[in-house]
């Protein structure tokens, strides 16, 4: 099965993604894909708590998201890959992985950061990797559940530069 | 024979019940077949009353789970002594998150029975001490 999901959402596996989400696809897999979170066991556990039942969940560095043994175990599951933030997502789609869904579930206010919609805030680096995970081939779009319509990418930035 | 999906109603202090609602849509999306009822200005008579004409305007065979807050509070005591006119009516204390979620994930799947004890167990598997 290919990757039901690459959802960009800094809170990661939470309530929107694993039931909205869960409720819609009956992922089997759930894989966050963040070098950081990898390097924070301690940390990476606690969201890993937050998978539905039936679901396995794990951690993976981005080098590990592109290796084959991964990407076969994805493949041989229902898989949602999750990312905290544009670069981890961009890293992998750079390294070779494709990813023709990309799905901006929630990046929060910080500062630098404009408002696109009231769950996505983006920088200028955000939104140059959004633009190239267009231009590798994503279709990228803001969506928070899957009962809600999704806004694509131009509206997003034109809303940020509105 | 046709499966009734089982309407959620939830009868809470103040708009409990309602931002419980939106909360759970936040989560999931947007629902349906679900309802509140607040006690606020109302009598116990009147709450009990207030809910036994909700139970009758769902149609007959469709089975309602009626979630309310503190068991002992005025709608606990409340949804104890409504008459559910034989309707197929199962009543929940302590409504939280965990169990809403639950209940809208499993209502179209699951018997109504087995619903209602997985909603206590979820429910209360969602209260942890750390």
């Amino acid at each position: 099965v290919p990757i039901l999901l690459a959802r960009i959402d800094d809170r990661l596996i939470h309530g929107q993604v694993a039931h909205g989400w869960g409720r819609a696809l009956r992922p089997t897999l759930m894989a966050i894909v963040s070098d950081a979170l990898r390097a924070r066991p301690d940390d990476a556990a606690l969201y890993l708590l937050a998978a539905p039942e039936g679901c396995e969940a794990c951690v993976v560095s981005v080098g590990e998201a592109a290796a084959p043994e991964f990407l076969a175990r994805a493949e041989a599951a229902r898989t949602i890959l999750l990312f905290p933030g544009t670069a981890d997502a961009l890293l992998l789609a750079e390294a070779g992985v494709p990813l023709p869904e990309v799905n901006v579930g929630g990046l929060h206010v910080a500062p630098g950061r404009r408002e696109a919609l009231p769950w996505v805030w983006l920088d200028d680096d955000d939104i140059a990797r959004l633009r190239r995970l267009a231009a590798l081939g994503s279709r990228v779009e803001a969506r928070d559940l899957p009962t809600n319509p999704p806004c694509a990418l131009e509206d997003i930035l034109g809303r940020v530069n509105s | 024979m046709t499966r009734h999906r089982p309407l959620a109603l939830l009868v809470t202090h103040g708009a409990l019940g309602e931002e419980l609602v939106r909360t759970v849509e936040s989560i999931l999306g947007h629902l349906t077949e679900v309802t509140t009822l607040s006690n606020s200005g109302l009598s116990a008579d009147a709450l009990r009353a207030a809910i036994e004409e909700r139970i009758l305007e769902v149609p007959a065979a469709q089975p309602l789970v009626l979630f309310t807050d503190l068991a002992a509070g005025s709608c606990g005591i409340a949804s104890r002594r409504v008459d559910v006119a034989g309707r197929p009516v199962r009543r929940l204390t302590g409504v939280n998150l965990p169990m809403l979620l639950e209940f809208f994930h499993y209502r179209d799947t699951m018997p109504l029975d087995e619903l209602t004890a997985r909603l206590e167990t979820k429910g209360k598997a969602g209260i942890t001490v750390f």
